[in-house]
């Protein structure tokens, strides 16, 4: 294993001899600063972005967006500058891709007249991965149960196969149809049991397509931003099944003609989808002008996931803690004499895949002709044995720098003796983006609960001591970042 | 006496009476920061709340920004059971089938249908059974109501479209109505209220949030209006070809039956309350209450009703408040902040507080501030009220009046006219506790979603505010002679 050469062995041991020298302490500041974080201002913050009001700051949704005004009216407060122009909310785009259940639509329009429009999530269902904006209309033609037997010598070009759902294996049945031309499949319940085969997931699907998913906006999926439109599948339920059979007799053979047209409406909302989301960024200037064009990043995510089942998800420990530290940390350093530039950046979209922090790297909020030299970064620091820190990259880890050594040397300081490794975690925080734009990164995490990502992961069960002195702990880091060479 | 000879006369009779060793609040004056209100009032007013109606998701989010602030600064929970003083609203829904009006005579009665041949708002949705002989009483002028005997009957008024309704309506109940029935204008084109009808049909059977209505039934003036229809067939039953002289009383007798669906449901609401205990242990048990309603009317089809006014600046006034006295310390005897909801539906939050008040055990409230409308218009211009011409006129608006010059405001203008109009009201009338209402008057974006941020006067609240302070650092004497 090799270790960075500033990270020799001998050096180590100098290193360690000369700690408290090389680890320099500002003194009086440093101290005040310390005191200024305090444990009641840290409950109160968790309290409130772990609040029920405000849904489990799923992204997107308006929780998240008052937990951003929250955090942007606290920073101004305390008189951080605004880290994006005049304000302190930088906004980026996702794609909500959701059905608009208004627009949205089955209907069977039969040649005798008669009509009905079957009503999504009743009468049929289709995926949420097969949201799309487009309307298929075609002849129902009766396929069986959709073998290659079944279609075999049937037209199917241009019209909508109805089958009967049986053990065929799903994908095998919809290739053979749409192979034989159809631009729709739509499958009613088991000619036996008289049900759908696996309603439970079809129904969970359905669902994902009335409360949307996010992907960010760069990695358009190819059959949304090419705009080929996808094959039209449909399952009707029982209901919708009876209203389709009520149109038509019930002597079906493969190849039948139902005389019924189907009209597979399916659209998104007025605004295509795109939703603006926020990430919040304040400036603390360095009061040296070598090295004020330097930024010390610290960031947390603030988002979380909102509501799963019916139950809110209030995320406190992941990540109102993290959220809490940092600002704890913003009134502690806004009379400490900083060198180089601060910047504390509160990202969203963490739980979605990250996209908030990409969303910085890929437009940094940074003052212009500075640039970002480190990330400390905080998630889930309020849970677990009071000691027990985590924290990557290890000394085992490619990226291992000298702000985890850093961190491991001061850590005693504020209570941990020891921090553990969170490799294992080191791509599954927004510390991993930061890292990927050239800078040393920090993460230090206090592991994973019993409550992680459930509805009890709730403010009564924070130790905001614990924040507090995480807190203690990255501000003496950035003490010690204060230094003329940092060596990182 | 000039406001100035005032000040020079007073300032050192308070400056006597206040003990010596007691702190100065120039240091907690000086924390009162116009950059710090604009922030507060930037989350408060932000759409994201969406006008905080009584009740809504916006108000409860509003409820905790103001709770996180007074944990932060450690200011001892105001309530039972901790923050928030909940009381309930009921969400009241019409029982349209034991809601019906008839017109009688001794022959005769004809049953009126609600919403059709009659109807009134949600405001008038109560419990309640009146049967009273009609008095007619001409569009309902002043005139109209001299030397007529109303006590015990039903005034029976034409309404014209532009008059205000109010007037009549005061006539009516100060002489002893039991209610008004509104007349359609026989000269207008349309229905009384026209388009209001939906509106209100609407809201009766959706359910309006309000005072819980009282099962056994209101006996209290309330109005309802009549369809054209209805005033036909009244006036062919009443015998008369066209209205008789105002002061006619009407062989027809109006029977008036509302009736709210038991079931309607309740929804609990929030006051936030804060204590900031006092350091003298005979003074401790007074408490100074400081109040500013924290809701607005939330959003319609034409937009958010940001309320950043009304009462964003209150509300932020309060906030910066809690912080200048968390720099300064105790003060003498205790003093409660506290944010009332429910203002914008009548006064509700202070109507519940003040007739079921919490207060530590042996504490009493020994007089109240309410703020409401604070940052706009001239930024010398402050009203108060109760004025010296107002029955309740009291110390607390001469303390206000003697202070004002020494923030900006070298006269504090009439506001008797509102003496009604907001929560000082409830405290006044339930408590029986001298009170003072700061306002800086109406404006052309008041109940309006023109009411926003951009237009406010932060230095405004930031210098009403540090008048506050110093009307609290006025109330340490040993005796409050109010």
């Amino acid at each position: 294993m090799r270790l960075p050469a500033l990270m020799s062995p001998a050096l180590l041991t100098w290193a360690a001899l000369l700690a408290p020298a090389v680890a320099p302490s500002s003194g009086l500041p440093l101290e005040r600063a310390l005191a200024d974080i305090r444990e009641r201002p840290i409950c109160s913050d968790v309290r409130f972005l772990a609040d029920d009001a405000l849904e489990g700051r799923d992204t997107p949704s308006r929780g998240l967006q008052v937990a951003a005004r929250y955090i942007a009216a606290r920073l101004e407060r305390i008189g951080w500058e605004p880290g994006v122009g005049e304000g302190y909310l930088q906004t980026w785009s996702l794609e909500h891709i959701a059905v608009d259940p208004d627009r949205t639509s089955l209907r069977l329009e039969a040649e005798t007249g008669a009509a009905h429009t079957l009503v999504f999530g009743d009468d049929y269902l289709f995926s949420g991965w097969e949201v799309q904006d487009h309307l298929a209309e075609g002849p129902i033609v009766f396929c069986g149960e959709g073998t290659r037997e079944d279609i075999d010598g049937i037209d199917l070009r241009g019209a909508f196969a109805l089958c009967y759902d049986s053990d065929l294996h799903a994908n095998s049945r919809r290739n053979t149809v749409r192979r034989a031309g159809a631009v729709g499949l739509l499958v009613v319940p088991n000619r036996e049991t008289g049900t759908l085969l696996h309603e439970d997931r079809l129904r969970r699907l359905a669902l994902l397509a009335l409360t949307g998913r996010v992907e960010s906006g760069e990695e358009r999926r190819p059959d949304m931003g090419g705009r080929a439109p996808l094959f039209h599948q449909a399952f009707l339920t029982e209901s919708g099944a009876r209203a389709l059979f009520d149109l038509v007799g019930s002597d079906l053979r493969p190849g039948t003609r139902l005389g019924v047209v189907a009209r597979d409406e399916r659209r998104l909302p007025g605004d295509g989808g795109v939703v603006e989301v926020e990430n919040v960024c304040a400036l603390l200037p360095g009061r040296d002008p070598e090295l004020a064009d330097e930024v010390i990043l610290v960031s947390a995510h603030y988002d979380h996931v909102g509501i799963i089942g019916g139950e809110i998800h209030n995320g406190a420990d992941d990540n109102a803690s993290g959220t809490a530290s940092l600002l704890a940390l913003a009134e502690a350093l806004v009379e400490f004499p900083v060198r180089r530039t601060v910047m504390l950046l509160f990202v969203s979209g963490e739980e979605k895949g990250l996209y908030g922090s990409q969303a910085w790297a890929r437009e940094p909020t940074l003052p212009e002709g500075s640039r970002a030299i480190c990330d400390i970064n905080l998630d889930m620091v309020g849970r677990n044995e009071p000691g027990e820190l985590y924290v990557t990259p290890s000394p085992a880890h490619r990226a291992y720098n000298g702000l985890v050594e850093l961190a491991t040397r001061l850590a005693p300081l504020e209570g941990f003796a020891e921090l553990g490794s969170a490799d294992r975690y080191y791509d599954r925080s927004d510390h991993a983006v930061f890292a990927g734009m050239g800078m040393p990164v920090v993460f230090l995490f206090n592991g994973e609960h019993a409550d992680y990502h459930r509805p009890s992961d709730t403010t009564d069960k924070i130790d905001c001591d614990k924040i507090r002195r995480v807190s203690r702990l990255v501000m003496r880091m950035i003490d010690a970042l204060q230094d003329d060479d940092l060596g990182l | 006496m000039t406001k100035s000879l005032l000040l020079a006369v007073l300032t050192p009779v308070l400056a006597a009476a206040v003990p010596p060793g007691v702190a100065s609040i120039d240091g907690a004056l000086e924390v009162i920061d116009a950059a710090r209100i604009r922030a507060d009032l930037h989350f408060i007013a932000s759409d994201q709340l969406e006008g905080r109606d009584t009740p809504s998701p916006g108000l409860r989010l509003a409820a905790r920004y103001i709770r996180a602030r007074l944990e932060r600064l450690e200011w001892e929970p105001g309530a039972a059971d901790g923050y928030f003083y909940e009381y309930d609203l009921q969400s009241k829904q019409i029982d349209e089938s034991a809601t019906v009006a008839s017109l009688v005579t001794d022959e005769d009665e004809v049953e009126l249908t609600w919403g059709s041949d009659w109807i009134f708002s949600s405001r008038r949705l109560l419990n309640r059974d009146v049967t009273a002989p009609l008095v007619y009483m001409g569009t309902g002028g002043q005139e109209d109501f001299e030397d007529v005997d109303l006590e015990g009957k039903v005034a029976l008024v034409v309404g014209k479209a532009d008059v205000p309704w109010w007037g009549a309506s005061r006539r009516a109940e100060r002489s002893g109505a039991a209610g008004l029935v509104w007349l359609p204008d026989p000269d207008g084109d349309e229905e009384l209220f026209g388009s209001r009808w939906e509106e209100w049909r609407e809201s009766c059977r959706k359910g309006s949030p309000g005072w819980p209505a009282d099962p056994v039934g209101e006996d209290r003036f309330t109005s309802c209006v009549l369809a054209r229809s209805t005033a036909n067939r009244l006036w062919k039953l009443a015998g008369l070809a066209e209205p008789p002289a105002a002061g006619t009383e009407l062989r027809v007798r109006f029977r008036d039956v509302r009736s709210v669906d038991p079931g309607s449901p309740r929804v609990g609401v929030e006051n936030v309350c804060g204590l900031w205990p006092g350091s003298d242990p005979e003074l401790a048990d007074e408490v100074v209450l400081v109040s500013a309603h924290y809701d607005h009317v939330g959003r319609s089809d034409r937009g958010i009703y940001n309320g950043a006014d009304d009462n964003g600046s209150g509300t932020v006034a309060l906030l910066a408040l809690a912080e200048a006295l968390a720099e300064h310390g105790p003060l003498r005897r205790t003093v409660m902040l506290m944010w009332v909801s429910g203002e914008e539906k009548g006064l509700l939050g202070s109507r519940a507080w003040s007739l079921d008040p919490w207060l530590p055990e042996g504490y009493r409230a020994v007089c109240n501030v309410n703020i409401d409308m604070v940052g706009r218009n001239a930024p010398d211009s402050l009203l108060v009220t109760p004025s010296p011409e107002h029955e309740k006129y009291n110390g607390m608006t001469r303390l206000a009046e003697s202070l004002g010059e020494l923030e900006g405001f070298p006269e504090l203008g009439n506001a008797d006219a509102y003496y009604r109009r907001s929560d000082h009201y409830m405290f006044e009338e339930n408590m029986g506790i001298p009170i003072c209402f700061l306002f800086s008057d109406v404006h052309e974006d008041y109940h309006q979603p023109t009411d926003t941020v951009d237009k406010i006067d932060y230095d405004k609240i930031r210098r009403v505010t540090r008048l506050v302070l110093r009307m609290l650092d006025g109330l340490q004497e040993d005796q409050l002679d109010l």
